[in-house]
């Protein structure tokens, strides 16, 4: 009976707990998920410092808001009739289904914070540069599609904010010239938000954008491993030791931050719960009308123009991070933070940052009724 | 004439073969994704009765998303929607004109831009009376500011 069981471990398991570096070795490329590990690794990558780990963060909740957002699956129904009603059942009968959602919910405002941040940290360390430069035009696509994700989230509870907030956003793309009112009708399958637009968020949101976002992320990991890592700084010791085993110098680290985000989530999802308005109103405009927060910058920028606010200056910020890499070239200075031969870049980067921050807090605390300057947060 | 080999003009046609699977498929994508059917409520809605609007007045109808105006020569429908990104307006306490909550665009009693963002008037619909007696708008028919629908 034993000899059974040890057969069957074997037969899935077939190297064992790894006990030296050469089964670890062997373990890392024999087991799908380690493989996608390079089986050794740079001391200098591990630190804390070299990643802030804010990459493999965002991977953790990716997972996260994939498992949570199956589970809400199966309770939600996309329909005008029936949606905000079963938001009301997840909050109010179905067992942990509060928390479920709370931590699709937290999950996905962690993730837009955290990527952000990760581009930036990339940004800082001019990972950009060759070879990486698609790697960085695929990052770029990911934090779009983080957004869109968001964006097309946020229309299912069907409750005012989510109805109004994308009425907001479906006008603001009608609003570019020649082509905005067709693809605002392609997004929304009617002159309005209403079922149709609905239906269609639900699909983009459950289906076609995390399939796209999947394959993105596979390509983004795999370019990362065959470009070698983290790029490193030309003034790295020579002496730097040699490369260590993934196993377990980085999967124990990766285990360990698991752990800690999916304590955190948790406990913020126990702690605070994700807010629910009233049923959507076609008729009534709540006042303030705001989006979620990490849009309320593009709605600040929109309330002094629709189309140059709330889509040129977006756009054309998102089409410079993509040209970025073709363009700036120099090899001055990367694989340290905000080098001095890379000072004007990295103080534009943080400067256009600091004007989008500046902007969001604005529009997130500064703005009472009718989009009012007020001079204490509201 | 350049001489081609076999193979580079096979490969030529491999590569439009899918170029052009490619192009099919965006367009038939984006053809179906625009549906002709809506499921948007009809454009005609019915107001009510003339009688319930009395004259100096501009009434909120809710189901249509219109302003009824009253005045001497006869009512007008005033769309409520607001020209900036969509928003509904309302109208001032003081019933000086009305402020879309959204940006805070300001438009005076006639929906003429006063401030914000807005980038033009809201605009007046097409308002008629239907064989029964009752008001009905076409949300559709936009209308000179000036036209009125008469009533007795």
């Amino acid at each position: 009976m034993r000899a059974l069981l040890t057969r069957i471990r074997d037969s899935i398991f077939r190297v064992g707990w790894p006990e030296d570096d050469r089964k670890a070795l062997l373990a890392m490329r024999s087991s799908i998920i380690l493989h996608l590990h390079a089986p050794k690794v740079r001391p200098a990558s591990l630190r804390f410092k070299a990643t802030w780990a804010l990459g493999f963060v965002s991977l953790v909740l990716t997972l996260s808001l994939v498992m949570t957002g199956i589970y809400l699956m199966f309770y939600y129904i996309p329909h005008p009739d029936a949606a905000w009603r079963s938001m009301k059942d997840l909050a109010f009968v179905v067992p942990f289904g509060v928390v479920t959602r709370n931590l699709h919910r937290w999950g996905a405002h962690a993730m837009v914070a955290l990527v952000t941040l990760h581009m930036l940290r990339v940004f800082l360390s001019g990972g950009y540069k060759a070879p990486r430069e698609a790697n960085w035009v695929a990052g770029v696509g990911l934090w779009v599609l983080t957004l869109a994700l968001s964006f097309t989230g946020y229309l299912l509870p069907w409750d005012q904010l989510a109805y109004w907030a994308v009425t907001v956003g479906s006008h603001m793309v009608a609003s570019v010239p020649l082509i905005g009112k067709p693809t605002a009708l392609l997004l929304l399958g009617d002159r309005s938000v209403g079922e149709a637009a609905l239906l269609r968020f639900y699909v983009l949101h459950c289906v076609v954008l995390p399939c796209v976002l999947g394959g993105l992320v596979a390509f983004h990991i795999y370019r990362v491993r065959r470009d070698g890592g983290l790029v490193t700084s030309e003034h790295a010791p020579p002496e730097e030791p040699r490369l260590v085993p993934a196993w377990p110098h980085l999967v124990y680290r990766e285990l360990v931050v698991t752990l800690i985000v999916v304590a955190v989530l948790l406990a913020v999802s126990f702690a605070f719960n994700a807010p629910l308005e009233p049923l959507a109103d076609p008729g009534r405009t709540p006042n303030p009308a705001k989006a979620p927060w990490y849009f309320l910058g593009i709605q600040e920028l929109a309330h002094y123009s629709a189309f140059w606010g709330g889509v040129f200056v977006p756009g054309a910020f998102v089409a410079g991070l993509c040209l970025l890499p073709y363009v700036d070239r120099g090899e001055a200075g990367i694989g340290r933070y905000w080098p001095p031969e890379r000072m004007f870049a990295c103080t534009a980067f943080v400067a256009i940052g600091l004007f989008f921050l500046v902007v969001t807090i604005i529009g997130t605390f500064f703005r009472g009724p009718a989009w009012a300057l007020m001079w204490w947060p509201y | 004439m350049a001489t081609r080999s076999r193979r580079s003009v096979l490969r030529l046609f491999g590569e439009a073969g899918f170029g052009v699977l490619a192009l099919q498929a965006v367009w038939s994508t984006v053809r179906f994704a625009r549906a002709p059917v809506s499921y948007a409520p009809p454009m005609r809605r019915s107001l009510g009765e003339p009688g319930e609007y009395a004259a100096g007045t501009a009434v909120y109808v809710e189901d249509a998303g219109v302003f009824v105006l009253r005045d001497a020569n006869g009512l007008r429908a005033l769309s409520a929607t607001c020209t900036h990104l969509g928003c509904t307006v309302r109208k001032n306490a003081g019933g000086d004109g009305f402020t879309c909550p959204c940006h805070g665009s300001r438009y005076d009693t006639e929906g003429n831009v006063i401030a914000g963002p807005a980038p033009a008037s809201l605009s007046f619909l097409s308002l008629r009376v239907d064989k029964r007696g009752r008001l009905e708008v076409d949300l559709a028919a936009e209308v000179d500011a000036k036209q009125r629908c008469k009533v007795a």
